[in-house]
């Protein structure tokens, strides 16, 4: 369990709002599709993604 | 894609990690002596540079295509979020500066009382090896999403290694005055917009200015980052 802990502290930095908030970008792209929709829905999401994450716990 | 753009990026990403791991290999090298401290290093450059032997070409092979783009982006937008945060939790006073000098002195008192050269060597090899991993992982990432240009992005971390161990070995110092944060934040800057650019690519997306677009991310995220930086200054300041 420590392993995948550390595996997973390596890739996030110890969030969890950025692979949530990843996770919600990419499906709403897949969604949209290829429209131009899809390019600022998708950037908008990955920039609150980081405003989520820079609001979490400091660790 | 630029050559400059993923060689500057990892110019910087290296050269933060390797001003890290060089206080580790400094400490190491004064309680425990410079051979136990340069074998460590050497141990883990060993290893990170087989990683990248291995796993580079392999995946420049592949050739630049959507699936693999759609696996490396959100690396780096992770990678790249993690990056950043760390720097806007410091830039806004919610975390403390990274003071090299502290990390230093914590970690000779830690070697002077384990008496062992084994520490030391295992000291300076997990130092260089955890430090250079995300390097490493970079420099792939880009060898798959760019694979005519994975000789800059090896080149540019190689390079950034060179000057600090060499700006290391001149001064014997800890690097107190690098400005870490800043670079940090340029690197995470970079990371979040090319892993946006290529998860989105991957994804199908038709990215408004080609190429180009890569750097009005940059612009939109470093906007985005220097207002929440000033938000949360001015929230602890309340």
């Amino acid at each position: 369990m420590k392993i995948l802990r550390e595996i997973y502290d390596f890739i996030t930095g110890g969030s969890i709002a950025a692979p949530i908030g990843l996770t919600v970008a990419i499906v709403a792209a897949i969604v949209l599709g290829r429209g131009a929709a899809a390019s600022y829905v998708f950037f908008t999401l990955i920039l609150m993604t980081l405003l989520a994450a820079t609001h979490e716990r400091v660790t | 894609m630029n050559g400059w753009v993923l060689g500057g990026t990892t110019f910087l990403a290296s050269a933060v990690e390797t001003v890290e791991a060089a206080t580790i290999v400094l400490a190491v090298g004064i309680t425990q002596g410079w051979r136990t401290a340069l074998t460590g290093a050497a141990w883990a450059l060993l290893a990170l540079g087989v990683i990248i032997a291995i796993l580079g070409p392999v995946l420049a092979r592949q050739g630049a295509i959507a699936w693999l783009e759609l696996i490396v982006g959100p690396f780096m937008i992770l990678f790249g979020i993690a990056w950043l945060r760390k720097a806007i939790w410091r830039a806004s006073g919610r975390k403390a500066m990274h003071d090299e000098q502290a990390i230093f002195d914590k970690e000779v008192a830690m070697l002077r009382a384990a008496h062992d050269n084994r520490v030391g060597f295992a000291t300076s090899f997990q130092g260089v090896f955890v430090e250079g991993l995300e390097v490493a992982v970079i420099v792939v990432t880009f060898a798959a999403t760019q694979p005519l240009l994975l000789g800059w992005s090896i080149g540019g971390a190689v390079l950034a290694a060179l000057v600090v161990a060499a700006a290391g070995v001149l001064l014997r110092t800890p690097f107190a005055r690098v400005p870490e944060n800043a670079i940090k934040s340029i690197v995470g800057l970079m990371l979040l917009s090319l892993g946006t650019f290529w998860a989105g690519e991957g994804l199908g997306i038709v990215w408004w200015f080609g190429d180009a677009t890569v750097f009005v991310l940059v612009l939109l995220y470093a906007a985005g980052a220097t207002g929440i930086t000033v938000a949360q200054r001015w929230s602890i300041a309340a």
